[in-house]
């Protein structure tokens, strides 16, 4: 966004500076240095290293499919789970869900002084990752949506004293499909859109999605669009599947990490959603490069000559960046799930491909992790001040409104460490799910390690370009 | 993209429009319609001069230091890299990126 404002000012004929932000907003203060070359070599080779130790001390039986919960000692889930519980953060979820809008529409429009941009990209988008990871289905709880649809529900079945007509039902063929789409059009409104970071045009990008939302849940009912079609739950919930922590029957347990995945369900569109999610986070790698830069001007050129303004062009331009990396990571993904189909088995490849995609969720987290730790870490902390501030008018709310943001929680070699670190650590998570994926799928032992061969070849391949993705200068 | 790598120097920041000085020390001038990058080591020195034809208010992200450029005139920036990272230096009023200050380990 900042990038493209940045491309926009370039853009103009007899310059030929070029947008050097690297930043998925024009949030970050700070941006992160390259991984050196000896660090990518170490990385890279670590993955190999750990890829074939695996293959050959992993357990022989599946472990992860069935998975084993036990509630929290002392009745403690019960309490966090419960529904004075749930109204309490439904409430939270709201109130700030109200205040996004209104700091966005009624406050100063700089997108670093304004409570709603870095709510939106750091807060919310960001540090609900790891709480998910850590703590399992976090947004379900504060998720304001969720929580006004279940009222409005509830007030609607008093007052007509009965049940409410039945929802329609959930197509099969739209599955997971509109979640992707929500995380596409979140990821153009990050990533493409000019207006993208400033807060009046969030808040209605907000206000548009809530509005979307209701009709959705008024049609499918609340719990199902919750559970296919709203972007952020389904987003939110598939790396929560990774946590130890889990909700059943309104009370709070204890699972094996990981082994919520194996549960996803083949649902249409699984796929989609997770070539979005890791190709959005590619494209914010690769946008800020050098190699991108360097062909932007070429292609806006290009629609521009076609008659497009400026501004258009580098849109347009953009936007064709981000659709690209997702087709070009569905289209890796599907080339491994071919081969693995090769070998035999019986299965037809859109079953495949539904078996092993929760595999995937470990490496989408891992590029989340490694492309935008630094960016939570930092501007994160501006969420302070914000909150004294939300409006960028002058106020002092809790008195932390001259706070600033400490640059030196870690440095640029620690940051690297973490960032490899995220990378392999996913890498081995993802092997593992589609290790016991494919021992619970094939009788056939020999099958099973075949077909992981080109499951293990894919992840190679995304943690490989993740890490390229890190040792590429910022242009 | 034009680079300009900075050193520390003992040198005196004088003449510092003379991009072309036999001195190792080169001043970066920054100025709009051009992003420099310059490159340090952590605990170096960081110099260079701002430039711009309008009165603005010129902003280096992440150390968060600011300087009013007048109209037509300069500013001299001078400050020790204890931050690693890339940061943006930036003409805050005109929202245009000048420069990259790059701090590496």
């Amino acid at each position: 966004m900042r990038r493209l404002a940045l491309a926009l000012s370039a853009a103009v004929p007899g310059s030929l500076v070029l947008a050097s932000s690297a930043s998925a907003h024009g949030l970050a203060g700070r941006k992160d240095l390259p991984i050196p070359e000896w660090l990518f070599g170490w990385g890279a080779a670590m993955v190999l290293v750990v890829s074939f130790v695996a293959l050959a001390v992993l357990w022989p039986e599946p472990r992860l499919q069935r998975p084993t919960w036990r509630p929290l000692p002392g009745g403690v889930g019960r309490l966090l789970a419960s529904r004075p519980a749930e109204i309490v953060c439904g409430a939270i979820g709201v109130f700030l869900l109200g205040l996004v809008i209104y700091a966005g529409l009624r406050g100063t429009q700089s997108t670093t002084a304004n409570f709603a941009p870095t709510f939106i990209y750091v807060i919310f988008w960001l540090g609900l990752v790891p709480l998910s990871v850590l703590f399992g289905d976090v947004f379900r709880a504060f998720n304001p949506w969720r929580a006004i649809g279940r009222a409005v529900a509830w007030v609607a079945r008093t007052v007509s004293r009965g049940e409410l007509p039945a929802p329609l039902e959930y197509p099969a063929w739209l599955g997971r499909w509109p979640a992707a789409a929500g995380i596409f059009c979140f990821a153009t409104i990050e990533l493409v859109a000019s207006n993208g970071d400033k807060p009046d045009s969030l808040a209605v990008a907000v206000l548009v999605y809530s509005a979307v939302t209701f009709i959705a849940m008024a049609l499918y009912g609340v719990e199902r669009w919750i559970e296919r079609g709203e972007a952020f739950s389904v987003y939110f919930n598939l790396f929560s599947r990774m946590s130890p922590v889990e909700t059943r029957d309104r009370e709070l347990g204890l699972r094996k990490p990981l082994s919520g995945l194996p549960q996803v369900g083949p649902l249409r569109g699984t796929v989609g959603l997770l070539a979005v999610m890791i190709g959005a986070v590619s494209f914010d790698g690769f946008g800020g490069k050098t190699i991108w830069n360097s062909a932007v001007p070429d292609v806006s050129q290009f629609f521009q000559d076609l008659g497009l303004s400026p501004q258009h062009s580098l849109e347009l331009t953009f936007l064709l960046g981000l659709v690209g990396a997702i087709l070009i990571v569905a289209g890796f993904y599907w080339l491994g799930v071919l081969g693995a189909k090769g070998v035999g088995g019986g299965f037809s490849a859109r079953q495949l491909a539904s078996e092993y995609v929760h595999s995937l969720v470990p490496i989408a987290l891992a590029y989340v992790a490694a492309h935008y730790f630094t960016l939570l870490l930092f501007q994160g902390q501006a969420i302070f001040y914000l909150a004294s501030d939300p409006l960028g008018k002058g106020s002092d709310l809790f008195g932390t409104a001259d706070m600033q943001i400490d640059y030196t929680l870690i440095g640029a070699s620690g940051t690297w460490y973490w960032q490899v670190g995220f990378v392999v650590a996913g890498h081995v998570a993802a092997l593992v799910l589609a290790h016991d994926r494919a021992l619970a799928l094939y009788d056939d032992a020999k099958l099973a390690v075949r077909s992981q061969y080109w499951m293990l070849a894919v992840m190679v391949g995304f943690t490989s370009l993740a890490l390229w993705l890190l040792s590429q200068g910022n242009a | 993209m034009a680079f300009a790598t900075l050193r520390p120097s003992d040198e005196n920041d004088g003449g510092a429009e003379a991009p072309d000085r036999p001195s190792k020390a080169a001043l970066a001038v920054l100025r709009p319609g051009t992003v420099r990058t310059i490159e340090v080591q952590r605990g170096e020195r960081v110099r260079f001069v701002v430039r711009s034809p309008e009165a603005d208010e010129a902003h280096v992200h992440g150390y968060d230091l600011l300087k009013d450029v007048p109209a037509g005139g300069r500013v001299r920036f001078s400050f020790r890299a204890e931050l690693e990272g890339e940061f943006e230096i930036e003409l805050e009023h005109s929202r245009e990126q000048i420069g990259n200050l790059v701090v590496t380990p």
